[in-house]
C-alpha cells in the first residue's frame, strides 16, 4: 500500500506456531504470499545454494527499488546454517543502492503517478523538495490523499497487481535438469535442489524417464510452465512442508491438502500437478526421494499419455 | 564600486516560510479539539526555525492522532497501530539530516506500541515525540485506554474503569538512556509551544506528554487542573521549558527543579494529583543510536567496494 522499497528475508524454520525452531521448513511460502489483509501483491525469490543467497540478496534490492514495494527472499534453515564453497564474488558498483535522489521532484507529477501499462511510478524521497506527500496504510489516490471511494481503491489495487504483471514479461522460463520431456517432471524450490537433482540423475542412470525443475521466482512465477509440464505425463513437487498423503484416511484426491507449491501450480496451470512432502525438520535425503518416485513412477503404468489428458478425464 | 559590476547581485538563493508553508488542508479533527492547537504548534516552530518542509517528516500510528501527517505540508507517514516509533527511528537511522515529528497517542503509544517506546526512547535518536494524551480511544469511540482515570464510564468499561490510570512521565523517567522528558497541557499554547520548542532544540528524543481535550468523549477530565492553575506545578529553571510571563502568572505554584536532578524529576512526576508542567529531565548526553548507524553514510563508491572486498577476503580460500 505505501509501496515503499523493502526486502525482507525469511529464514524459514519448522512449523506450526512455535513448533521446530532449529529444524528447517518450507512452509511459510503461502503465509508470504497471502497472510495478509487484503490484497498485496509481492515478488517472492527462493534461492536455492547458499551462492544463490549471496547474489539474490542484490537483486532483490534492485527489484524492490525498481518496483517499489516489497521483495521476500524465502530460504530455510539449511542454507542459513550450512557452509558451501562457492566462486568469490568480485564486488561491482551495481550492487550498492544508488544515494537517495535528492532533486527536485518534478513539478506536476504525482506521488503514485502510476503507469496505466505497468503500475509502476517514481518514488519522492523525503528531502525532494516538491515532493512532500504523506505515506499511508489507508486507501489512497494518485496524490497520496486517503481516499474511501471505490473507484481509488480499485485503482490502487489494480495499478500494484500490475507491476508484478511487468516484472513476470522480463522473467525467462525455467531450464529443466535432464531431458525436456518424460514420464515424470519433479517441482522444487529452495534447499532441496541438490537432494532432488541427485535422485533424479540416480533415476535416470538407472533408464528413467525422469526430469526436475527449480523455481527461483514463486511470485510472480516463471513463465513457460504449462508447455513445459504439458510434455511430461505427470508433473508433482516434492517440498518440506505439510500435505495430506494420498491414502490417508478421509482423503480423496479432490478433498487432498497439497502441498503448497504444488497448490500455486494447480491454481496456476489448472493441471492436476501431484506433490510429495514431509514436516520431518530434516533435510530429505536423495534415496527418500528416489523411493518415493519410484512408486509414482509405477503407478505411471498404464497411465494417460501427459498430465494434459490427466487433467481432461478428471 | 568594488569592481561589481552594476547588476551583480549575490546568487544565494532565498527561501522563506510563512506557516501556510506547512499546511497540508484542513484538519478533520473535531472542533474544539485539543489536536488544531498542538498542529499549530507544531507549524509555528517548523516556521520559526525556518526549516524547509522538505526536510521535516511527521510520523504517527494509528488514531486521532493518526491524521497528523495528513495536515502538515511535509513528508510524512501514517503507519500502523503502535508503529510510529520504529518508523520514525527506522527513518532516522540512515536520514539523519531529516527532523522527525512523532504525532502518538495514549492507546498508540502506551498500549499497542508499548513495547516499541520503551526501546525507541532507549535508543535516544532525534526526534520530537509528542504523546497526544485524551485518556481515551477516541477515534474508535471511547473505549479505556492506559491512562483512562478510574471510574471513566467507556464502552468497554460501562460502570467506569477499574485500574488507576499509568502514569506516563513517571514510566518514561523510568526508562534507561532518556535524554529529554517534559509534560505539558493543550489548553495553555503558550506553555505547549515553549514546550515543544525546547524538545525541537534538544538532540536526541524528546518526549512530551501533552494533555490533550476531547470534546467528544473526555470533555470534563481536566476540569479539576483547568478551573485550578493552582493544582498545577508550574517547573522553573534557567536549563529548564522557558515560562512566558502570563504562563508565569497563571500558574503562581512555581516549583525550582533542576532537569538534570532525575530522582527529583520522578518525585514530582509521581505526584498524580498536582500535577507537574515544563521539563522534567535532560540529559544532552545520553548516546544517541544515529551516531552509529549513520558512520558510513556518504561513503564514496570505491571505498565501499573496497571495504566488501577486505570482507570477502575474510572468508576467501
Amino acid at each position: 500500500m505505501a509501496e515503499v522499497p523493502l526486502v525482507v528475508v525469511v529464514v524459514q524454520r519448522g512449523g506450526p506456531s512455535t513448533g521446530l525452531p532449529t529444524k528447517v521448513e518450507q512452509g511459510d511460502l503461502l503465509a508470504v504470499l497471502y497472510g495478509a489483509p487484503g490484497d498485496n501483491p509481492k515478488i517472492v525469490l527462493a534461492p536455492a545454494t547458499i551462492e544463490e543467497c549471496f547474489h539474490f540478496v542484490v537483486l532483490a534490492r534492485r527489484l524492490a527499488e525498481s518496483f517499489r514495494g516489497p521483495v521476500m527472499v524465502l530460504t530455510d534453515a539449511n542454507l542459513a546454517t550450512g557452509v558451501s564453497p562457492f566462486p568469490r564474488p568480485r564486488p561491482e558498483a551495481g550492487w550498492l543502492a544508488p544515494p537517495a535522489d535528492q532533486s527536485p521532484w518534478p513539478e506536476g507529477m504525482t506521488p503514485f503517478d502510476w503507469d496505466e501499462r505497468t503500475g509502476l511510478s517514481p518514488r519522492p524521497v523525503p528531502g525532494q523538495r516538491g515532493g512532500e506527500y504523506v505515506l499511508t496504510g489507508l486507501a489512497h489516490n494518485r496524490q497520496g490523499k486517503v481516499a474511501y471511494d471505490s473507484t481509488s481503491n480499485q485503482t490502487g489495487c489494480e495499478m500494484r497487481s500490475r507491476k508484478l504483471g511487468a516484472l513476470r514479461q522480463t522473467l525467462v522460463p525455467p531450464v529443466v535438469h535432464g531431458d525436456e520431456e518424460g514420464d515424470l517432471l519433479v517441482v522444487g524450490w529452495g534447499s532441496t535442489l541438490g537432494a532432488i537433482e541427485e535422485a533424479v540423475d540416480c533415476l535416470r542412470a538407472d533408464g528413467h524417464r525422469v526430469s526436475s525443475l527449480h523455481l527461483r521466482f514463486l511470485s510472480p512465477l516463471e513463465p513457460g510452465l504449462e508447455e513445459i509440464f504439458a510434455r511430461f505425463r505427470q508433473v508433482m513437487t516434492v517440498e518440506l512442508n505439510y500435505s495430506d498423503r494420498p491414502d490417508a484416511p478421509l482423503v480423496t484426491p479432490t478433498r487432498r491438502r497439497y502441498a503448497q507449491l504444488a497448490i500455486l501450480l494447480r491454481q496456476r496451470t489448472l493441471l492436476d500437478v501431484d506433490c510429495w512432502s514431509v514436516v520431518s525438520g530434516q533435510p530429505v535425503p536423495p534415496g527418500v526421494i528416489v523411493a518415493e518416485l519410484e512408486k509414482r513412477l509405477a503407478a505411471l503404468e498404464g497411465a494417460p499419455e501427459n498430465i494434459g489428458e490427466l487433467a481432461c478425464s478428471a | 564600486m568594488f569592481g561589481l559590476k552594476t547588476d551583480w547581485h549575490p546568487d544565494v538563493p532565498q527561501r522563506s516560510f510563512t506557516l501556510e508553508s506547512y499546511e497540508g488542508g484542513v484538519a478533520r479533527w473535531c472542533p474544539s479539539c485539543g489536536d488544531h492547537g498542538i498542529l499549530s504548534a507544531v507549524q509555528r516552530i517548523c516556521r520559526d526555525e525556518q526549516i524547509p518542509p522538505e526536510q521535516v517528516v511527521a510520523v504517527s500510528g494509528i488514531g486521532c492522532s493518526g491524521r497528523f501527517p495528513h495536515y502538515m505540508h511535509a513528508y510524512g507517514f501514517h503507519s500502523l497501530h503502535g508503529r510510529a516509533l520504529p518508523v520514525a527511528c527506522g527513518i532516522k537511522v540512515r536520514r539523519p539530516d531529516l527532523q522527525i515529528w512523532v504525532a502518538t497517542g495514549d492507546g498508540d503509544c502506551c498500549s499497542i506500541g508499548a513495547g516499541h517506546w520503551l526501546h525507541a526512547v532507549r535508543y535516544n535518536m532525534d526526534m520530537t515525540v509528542m504523546l497526544l494524551d485524551n485518556s481515551v480511544y477516541g477515534l474508535t469511540k471511547k473505549q479505556t485506554s492506559p491512562t483512562t482515570p478510574v471510574g471513566l464510564a467507556t464502552n468497554t468499561h460501562p460502570e467506569g474503569a477499574w485500574l488507576p490510570p499509568l502514569n506516563v512521565v513517571e514510566t518514561v523517567l523510568g526508562f534507561t538512556n532518556i535524554s529529554f522528558v517534559a509534560k505539558t497541557v493543550d489548553w495553555n499554547p503558550a506553555h505547549m509551544y515553549q514546550t515543544l520548542h525546547a524538545a525541537y532544540c534538544h538532540r536526541g528524543l524528546s518526549f512530551v506528554q501533552i494533555l490533550q481535550r476531547c470534546p467528544t468523549y473526555t470533555p470534563h477530565i481536566f476540569d479539576e487542573w483547568r478551573g485550578n492553575p493552582d493544582s498545577i506545578r508550574l517547573l522553573v529553571h534557567e536549563d529548564g521549558v522557558p515560562a512566558d510571563p502570563p504562563v508565569a502568572k497563571m500558574y503562581r505554584n512555581h516549583v525550582e527543579h533542576d532537569p538534570s536532578d532525575l530522582d527529583r524529576a520522578r518525585q514530582l512526576a509521581a505526584d498524580a494529583e498536582r500535577i507537574p508542567i515544563g521539563l522534567l529531565y535532560r540529559n544532552p548526553d545520553a548516546p544517541r543510536y544515529e551516531d552509529f548507524t549513520a558512520r558510513g553514510l556518504g561513503m564514496p563508491t570505491d571505498e565501499k567496494l573496497a571495504a566488501l572486498d577486505r570482507e570477502l577476503d575474510r572468508f576467501a580460500i
